[in-house]
């Protein structure tokens, strides 16, 4: 049988531990999870490095003891609003006296077109491959092989993002003893977990509403046209409904995922909500408009700064999949039409796909991130158990041979 | 208890403004089908390529294109021969606007004719100097991803060409809890709404008011919506006609169970009733509204009266879905007009200041409240200049209803 796969996320909310084992029909079947929620992360980056590794030591045992495997490397999720997108361009020219392009060409501006200068305290976490360009060709092809010109052109979208913010996290897995074999940015892993190859083909907004941040991918064209992360997520909704009803942020929390909405339904307009009291917080009514009105201005404002991106950023606009939620926030009341009314077009909620096994991972949307990393890895051709396959980023950060 | 909003006994009345309705496809012209039994003062159209489709439909004029490229059998979702049906008929079309100073669109989106064809006539149509307001049925989310992408191209052309676009999705007007509903019933249903909400809407534009809503006012209220709008109409009668009219609003499927009221910046309400109208009632239907709507949202509110009416009260509601800009508070907008017209123009910081001190209270009210919360100290997320960590309700100027506190 194949090596299990295990992986991290730190997330805001809660950090996640999940382990599988690639079955022979190529599906994943997930043996463990861990949970446990999460302290000293903000904006899904590391504030408090002892309580984030507290929370770690403790989701990862729970993972453990539920998969009964002992976890040493780990494909690691990651997400912050520091990871940025660049899109480079790279170019070469035809060599071969028939201008016949070949896998030599086009591994040739594959390179070039990876090659982008960044500060120092940058890295590169992935480098997409867009459309191939021939000389002066407006349409681009997926592959270029076989086909005549003078000039190749590749568009190539980089994910970027602070050397010591990744750090952070890595550091933190090495205190608990685990080696990290590779790293993800979630918006991609959510892409691999819940949208089909078809729903990519005719183009799909994915946007993962984390408690931290919102990642977002967008395929059109047939190809990755746009990633990126908003340092905003379910935390700043609850923190908004703390600041504007004068409420503890347990409490807030509380009311938002008990009765919090995304749009304002006025069949329940004189709603009241009690919240009872806590230690410096008295009880108090407070009204469910106000709560939704509250909650609206916040998603609408992320769908609305995701979309200002996407239309800024993305050429082509064939959306036929339409919008598709993951993460926590995807399970808020009426998040699809908040998202429908935003980006106008429909909007669905993204579950992870083709895993067996352990029944929570398939039924939440919140594992879409952790799930979609598991598929990254198992593609990668690695276990968590031997034989770890490194990345270039990691190398880099690591200096590893 | 409740009635249609139009019936026969509607007739001719003050000062009618000429309206043509005119039905694109086959989608458009059999979901109004109705309408000219129940609203026989206005004028019907049917443009169609499908012959068959054309013969079976009740209105007096009807007009077939592009006979001759598809021999009457429609286009297929084909765009290119919808243009060419169109162009064969340039004449015949020409005289089709005369007379009128608006039309009606009804289509379907979905569709060659009416999603490609469509856009050309609203063209045609303002180009013959009327005003242009288009209905569009959105299809179904079931009918496919080549279909949608068909309707979202032709809604951005009637955009383009329109003065104003309704919307009415399909998807809205399922009722979620009864999985036997046939589509059959589905689509008549679509066709009731959209017959009692444009007749609605030409029957007040044709009335005469008592507080006056003129065509400019929608059209100009739905513009800054970027023409993007939601119409419905509802009506009652009865001893509770007003808590009625406002329950059948606050729960249409089409503004999304009032949802999309509460969250719009635009609109436009037209209460109709009749003579014997008190007051109170008027006023009760006005505040009802105003209660639930956002505190910066424009909304223009008139009232017509006609003895037909009696007992009943109706409302037609323009909700407008998405804005292109920020609203302007009229009173900074009248400022500025009387400051202009004093010193001369106002500078861009004056009339920032301006706004600030409107929406002023309001931020300093919710700023005061540890906004910042768990984010205070970690770095920031900016965007455009903007601290997405401080609330986007007080960003935003948003006003809260009031809240109670309890003893514990």
């Amino acid at each position: 049988m194949a090596h299990p796969i295990a992986v991290l996320e730190i997330g805001t909310s809660e950090v996640r531990v999940l382990v599988a084992e690639p079955r022979e029909d190529g599906l994943l079947m997930i043996t463990g999870v861990g949970r446990y929620p999460s302290s000293g992360v903000r904006k899904s980056e590391v504030v408090d490095f002892e309580n984030a590794k507290i929370c770690l030591k403790k989701a990862l045992l729970e993972a453990e003891e539920n998969a009964q495997v002992s976890i040493q490397e780990i494909f690691m999720v990651i997400s912050g609003d520091h990871i940025r997108q660049a899109n480079n361009r790279g170019t070469v020219n035809v060599l071969s006296p028939d201008r016949i392009i070949t896998a030599e060409e086009r591994e040739d501006v594959m390179e070039t077109a990876r090659t982008l200068n960044l500060p120092h305290d940058q890295e590169i976490l992935h480098s997409i491959c867009g459309k191939f360009y021939i000389d002066d060709q407006a349409d681009g092809v997926l592959n270029p092989d076989g086909m005549e010109g003078s000039r190749l052109s590749l568009d190539m979208l980089i994910l970027f993002g602070q050397s010591n913010r990744l750090r952070n996290m890595f550091r933190l897995a090495e205190e608990a003893a685990l080696e990290v074999t590779e790293v993800a940015f979630a918006g991609l892993c959510c892409g691999l977990s819940v949208l089909t190859p078809q729903q990519k083909e005719v183009g799909a907004i994915l946007i993962d509403l984390g408690a931290g941040t919102s990642d977002y991918v967008v395929y059109s064209d047939k190809v990755i046209a746009l990633a990126g992360s908003l340092g905003v997520g379910g935390d700043h909704v609850t923190n908004d409904l703390a600041a504007g009803l004068n409420l503890s942020t347990s409490q807030a929390e509380r009311l938002k995922v008990k009765y919090g909405a995304s749009m304002v339904d006025l069949s329940s307009r004189g709603r009241r909500i009690s919240i009872p009291p806590e230690t410096g917080f008295r009880a108090k009514d407070v009204l469910s408009r106000d709560v939704n009105t509250i909650i609206h201005a916040r998603m609408e404002e992320v769908f609305e700064l995701i979309k200002a991106q996407m239309d800024k950023d993305v050429k082509r606009k064939n959306f036929g999949a339409g919008v598709i939620l993951t993460g926590g926030g995807a399970q808020m009341a009426r998040i699809q039409d908040l998202a429908s009314r935003v980006f106008q077009m429909p909007c669905h909620i993204g579950y992870p796909r083709d895993i067996s096994g352990l029944a929570l991972p398939s039924e939440s949307p919140e594992f879409a991130s952790t799930v979609g990393m598991l598929k990254y890895g198992m593609r990668a051709g690695a276990s968590s158990a031997k034989g770890p396959f490194i990345g270039n980023f990691i190398r880099k950060m690591f200096g590893k041979p | 208890m409740t009635t249609p909003l139009l019936s026969e006994s509607v007739e001719t009345l003050r000062d009618p403004l000429p309206i043509l309705f005119l039905t694109v496809g086959h989608a458009g012209g059999k979901l109004i089908a109705h309408l000219p039994k129940r609203v026989p003062e206005l004028s019907y159209v049917a443009v169609d390529t499908d012959q068959a489709s054309l013969a079976a439909l009740p209105y007096e004029r009807k007009i077939l294109l592009g006979e001759s490229l598809n021999g009457g059998l429609g286009t297929g979702g084909n765009l290119e021969l919808a243009e060419q049906s169109l162009a064969e008929s340039e004449d015949q079309l020409y005289s089709l606007f005369q007379g009128f100073k608006v039309v009606l669109i009804v289509a379907g989106l979905g569709g060659g004719t009416g999603g490609g064809l469509g856009p050309l006539l609203a063209d045609r149509a303002r180009e013959a100097g009327l005003v242009v307001l288009s209905a569009l049925v959105q299809p179904l989310e079931a009918e496919g991803g080549t279909r949608r992408n068909l309707a979202e191209s032709a809604l951005s052309a009637y955009r383009e060409a329109s003065d104003s676009v309704m919307l009415f999705p399909l998807d809205t007007l399922k009722i979620n809890e009864d999985a036997s509903m046939l589509l059959s019933r589905l689509l008549k249903r679509c066709g009731m709404e959209i017959g009692r909400a444009l007749g609605g809407l030409a029957v007040l534009l044709r009335s005469g008011w008592m507080i006056p809503l003129t065509l400019q006012d929608v059209v100009q209220t739905m513009k800054r919506a970027d023409g993007y709008c939601r119409l419905v109409a509802v009506s009652a009668d009865g001893e509770n006609r007003v808590a009625s009219l406002l329950d059948q609003l606050f729960t249409h499927p089409l503004i999304d169970n009032g949802s999309l009221l509460a969250h719009s910046g635009g609109i436009v309400m037209g209460i109709l009733c009749g003579p014997n109208t008190p007051v109170a009632e008027l006023e009760k239907i006005s505040f009802e509204i105003q209660r639930v709507l956002r505190s910066d949202a424009d909304l223009k509110i008139g009232v017509a009266q006609d003895d037909r009416f009696g007992q009943h009260v109706a409302l037609v509601v323009m909700v407008a879905e998405q804005w292109s800009a920020k609203t302007v508070p009229l009173s900074v907008v009248e400022a500025e007009t009387l400051k202009e017209k004093q010193h001369g123009e106002a500078t861009e910081g004056e009339k920032e200041e301006g706004y600030k001190k409107l929406v002023q209270p309001e931020i300093e009210l919710a700023a005061n409240a540890k906004s910042k919360g768990r984010f205070k100290g970690i770095a920031p997320t900016i965007v455009e200049g903007a601290d997405l960590d401080t609330p986007t309700f007080i960003r935003r100027g948003l006003r809260l209803s009031f809240h109670k506190e309890l003893s514990s």
